[in-house]
């Protein structure tokens, strides 16, 4: 993509100027998620919609079917490395913990792997580790609090109310990622 | 650039300097002196700006429930772009304003 004011052209992926005078310049990457809008009216049932025609009608809940053609990727910043997981991986374990390059991460996922999160599971300086225990929420080892997978905020227990960090992440086709991030590691 | 999967919501630059627009032609970028090579620089498109938002009252004849959707939440404002309205290649940056932020939802 290209800025209009200096014709930089950008990297959708990195969220990175690659060239031009903001070479080197990097947006923020708001954390999103990717779901059906049925789910997200549950979670939010006053959003807002963008209402243009469609250009294809292909991008509905079955595309999970083919998980193996998808990763669920985390941006950890700039130069870290950017640890993927496989989509076939978290629809088989909907709360996933791993570590990557010394980050602590947690993603969840929602039945089918429709919708992704990316946290930080340390919390205090304690590293945390989740499991998942009923629709919709985890337990963590350390105080078996309960956790909203979703949302990431502890619903009840010693450490009820507090919410853990979101990392920014994405449901991306595997070949994009591999060409983005040749030496990100990919968790099978 | 195979740019395919791309989920995420950019916050333009401070001060509104880099509203990111697509706007100006583009001529295709071969290899080069500093190691950006793309695998293809299309031209440009118009940049979308004030796309039209509707609310979730009005959804029903631009969505429906099993149609996947980018969402993001900025402070209590929730916003949903719908992928099968992102996919061709003029409509592949979406530059918007929720929640008192100026963003841009890309695919």
């Amino acid at each position: 993509m290209r800025d209009v004011e200096t014709n930089s052209l950008w990297s959708h992926l990195l969220g990175k100027a690659m060239r031009g005078e903001f070479k080197g310049t990097e947006l923020k990457i708001l954390p999103g998620v990717m779901t059906t809008w049925s789910e997200w009216c549950l979670r939010h049932p006053r959003t807002t919609l963008l209402g243009m025609s469609r250009t294809t009608r292909s991008y509905r809940e079955a595309v999970w079917k083919k998980p193996r053609r998808f990763v669920y990727g985390v941006h950890l910043g700039a130069g870290r490395p950017s640890p993927a997981v496989s989509l076939k991986r978290l629809q088989q374990e909907s709360v996933f913990n791993f570590e990557s390059a010394g980050h602590v991460v947690l993603i969840t996922a929602g039945e089918k792997g429709v919708r992704a999160r990316a946290f930080n599971r340390k919390l205090k300086g304690e590293i945390l580790v989740f499991s998942a225990s009923g629709k919709g929420v985890m337990t963590d080892d350390r105080t078996s609090s309960r956790w909203d997978v979703v949302t990431g905020e502890c619903l009840g227990g010693k450490l009820k109310s507090t919410v853990l960090s979101v990392l920014p992440g994405t449901i991306s086709f595997r070949t994009a990622w591999e060409a983005f991030f040749p030496e990100g590691r990919i968790v099978e | 650039m195979q740019l395919d999967g791309r989920l995420f919501l950019f916050p333009r630059m401070k001060s509104g300097l880099l509203p990111l627009l697509l706007l100006v032609a583009g001529i295709p970028v071969l290899a080069s002196a500093d190691g950006f090579n793309p695998h293809k620089v299309v031209k440009a498109f118009p940049a979308i700006t004030d796309p039209r938002i509707v609310t979730v009252d009005e959804a029903g004849r631009f969505v429906e429930g099993n149609e996947l959707v980018l969402g993001v939440v900025i402070g209590k404002q929730a916003r949903a772009y719908p992928l099968n309205m992102l996919t061709n290649p003029t409509r592949e940056i979406i530059n918007d304003r929720l929640g008192g932020s100026a963003i841009a939802a890309t695919w």
